[in-house]
């Protein structure tokens, strides 16, 4: 019951809910886009994009909202735009269709997920 | 001599002994005294001076027993530090004094330095971009309680070669070094303190023995407690990682892959694959 009342507790925060919708969605688009790896059809590739769109959109809300709270610093820029950067990697190699760089797709997905329970890790509020 | 003449010159004997006996006084800020130091200076030992609202530049030292606190709270009661080699406040060599709910900025040295004194409280306070926060020197048996220390340069609190101590109840969070500094200092409890995101350590214990900590929150700091060199310290219900960090992500996962296959099933249904 504790547990539950603390986890409730966490959801107050604004940004921790937008951080976890994030998770949640890049959680979705992160199986989808391994489904479409495989070779699955149009409804994964739908699931995908629209997920993984929203991500996005979520992850520059977050910036911005970082950037608006804490000021902009060196070390939150090389952040965030760590992140872009994961995100512009996995996009290029997508958009290359080249067989050689398609197998590192996976691991560009994995990285996005790990960002995702970063940016998770960072929005819980103490 | 009758019983009547006894009692009557008892009676008066007290009233005159009453009457004589030194008692507390209450000064006021600013309006019997411009400043907080000119109010210290003329306080007879165990006097109360009440600040009110506003900023003080200044630097105030205190060394005798007195009570000085703010009538607004720390929100609202500023001691900037006018010259900021010098701490903000300092306690020096006295015995119980009592400080609460000031905030105290803009010292290269410290908000708060007590140094030497015994039985002092300090309560309520807030001490944000000096140096560090609170720096303990040679005082014992003293409450550092429900003060807020974050953002200095270096320590939320720096204790050295303090003992018997109680520290409870306190927030050191973003100071760009250690949230607890404790070092050479013996028999402290520290208790139910918040200390969260400092650059370096949350807690740390250096060369001292027989503290207690307790209830302690230091979360998302780069090392959490630290202990060097100090054994005999005893250490419970402290939290560097509380079940939330692990149970949120774990169920935003599971939330994850439920909303993959509602979304599956729901395209599924509408596009009839």
């Amino acid at each position: 019951m504790g547990a539950i009342l603390e986890l409730l507790n966490a959801f107050t925060n604004f940004t921790t809910v937008l951080a976890s919708i994030g998770m949640i969605l890049a959680t979705s688009s992160f199986i989808s886009g391994l489904q479409m790896v495989k070779g699955k059809g149009s409804i994964e590739r739908k699931i995908h994009r629209g997920n993984g769109f929203l991500a996005f959109g979520i992850f520059a809300v977050l910036a911005i909202s970082s950037f608006a709270t804490y000021g902009v610093s060196l070390w939150s820029v090389g952040g965030w735009l760590a992140g872009v950067l994961v995100i512009a990697v996995k996009l290029l190699i997508v958009h290359s269709r080249s067989r050689r760089a398609f197998k590192y797709v996976s691991w560009l997905g994995a990285a996005l997920i790990t960002m995702w329970l970063y940016l998770v890790y960072i929005h819980i509020p103490l | 001599m009758s019983k009547t003449f006894w009692t009557t010159a008892l009676v008066l004997a007290a009233s005159v002994l009453w009457a004589a006996a030194p008692r507390a006084a209450i000064i006021h800020v600013p309006e019997e005294y411009k400043t907080i130091q000119q109010a210290i200076d003329a306080a007879a030992p165990d006097d109360e001076i009440i600040v009110n609202k506003g900023v003080y530049r200044e630097n105030i030292l205190i060394e005798k027993a007195l009570a000085l606190r703010s009538a607004a709270g720390p929100s609202s009661t500023l001691v900037q530090a006018a010259d900021e080699s010098r701490p903000s406040i300092k306690i020096d060599k006295a015995v119980n004094a009592t400080v609460t709910g000031f905030s105290a900025t803009g010292s290269l040295l410290a908000g708060v330095l007590v140094s030497g004194a015994d039985n002092i409280t300090l309560a309520d306070c807030r001490f944000t971009d000096n140096a560090s926060g609170i720096v303990m020197q040679g005082t014992t048996n003293s409450t550092l309680r429900n003060n807020v220390s974050n953002s200095n340069a270096q320590y939320g609190l720096y204790m050295e070669k303090s003992h018997n101590n109680r520290v409870e109840q306190n927030t050191a969070s973003l100071n760009r070094d250690k949230g607890f500094f404790i070092s050479n200092s013996n028999g402290n409890a520290i208790v139910n303190n918040s200390v969260n995101l400092n650059t370096w350590d949350g807690i740390m214990l250096y060369a001292s023995t027989g503290n207690t900590l307790t209830g302690n929150k230091t979360l998302r700091n780069t090392y959490g407690m630290v202990i060097s060199e100090s054994p005999g310290n005893e250490l419970s219900d402290n939290t560097t990682i509380p079940n939330l960090f692990l149970i949120l992500p774990i169920a935003l996962i599971y939330l994850g892959v439920v909303s993959y296959l509602l979304q599956k099933n729901l395209l599924k249904a509408l596009y009839k694959e």
